[in-house]
């Protein structure tokens, strides 16, 4: 009996089981954040689990090649997506800030002299802090 | 059944945590559901061009996963900007 079979359903195994594990790892985690981490592991781990077995079970070189093409499409895109995905989610979240403001900020009278500045890094209260223009 | 159609079958059970994600949530969590959900999709059809010994099968696979990566992006920027 040849070795083929048996290391192509070992591959195979692993690679249904990983990508199993992860869908449920998606349906069990309550952030957007922590589900897109079990994206990972079917892209790039599952994939060339597959392509590993393709290799060993054809011998054309035009499948292989196919194979191995979308195998490295899904685990260089998915690095992209879940990138673009967490950014939405964490502006989704309220989390990320909307736009980026300065550190330090100078304040004007109304005459165009600067009284002061102020730290807009937030306090103790959460509120900016102003110290005096020196 | 072939060892091919076997594993084709395990990630066929696999997209049914992704559908329940989708199916409920927020919208955010629909996107990883979706994206998760393209990825088993195209492990799947692999799995079946492999079995069927149809290399034109794998063109299918490899444009799913084109498309849904462009289809993440879009969803994405959509949900970051108007929603």
């Amino acid at each position: 009996m040849s070795a083929a079979p048996v290391v192509i359903a070992v591959l195979l195994f692993c690679a249904v089981a990983l990508t199993l594990c992860c869908t449920v790892g998606v349906l069990v985690m309550r952030d957007p954040l922590q589900r897109l981490h079990y994206l990972a592991p079917p892209a790039s781990v599952s994939a060339f689990l597959i392509v590993a077995a393709v290799l060993v079970q054809e011998h054309s070189w035009q499948s292989a090649t196919k194979v191995l093409l979308i195998a490295f499409v899904l685990s260089l895109m998915n690095g992209v997506a879940a990138h673009a995905t967490s950014r939405a989610a964490l502006v989704h979240m309220g989390t990320a800030r909307p736009c980026e403001l300065p550190e330090r900020i100078q304040i004007i009278d109304e005459t165009g002299a600067v009284i002061g500045e102020a730290d807009m890094s937030p306090g103790e209260k959460g509120v900016a802090e102003v110290k005096p223009w020196h | 059944m072939t060892l091919w159609l076997l594993a084709a079958l395990g990630f066929l059970v696999a997209l049914a945590p992704c559908a329940v994600v989708v199916l409920r949530g927020e919208a955010v969590d629909r996107l990883v559901g979706l994206e998760m959900g393209a990825v088993v999709l195209v492990l799947f059809m692999v799995c079946v061009a492999e079995s069927e010994h149809r290399i034109a099968f794998y063109d299918l696979a490899l444009a799913l996963a084109l498309l849904s990566f462009g289809g993440a992006l879009v969803f994405a920027r959509f949900l970051e900007r108007w929603l």
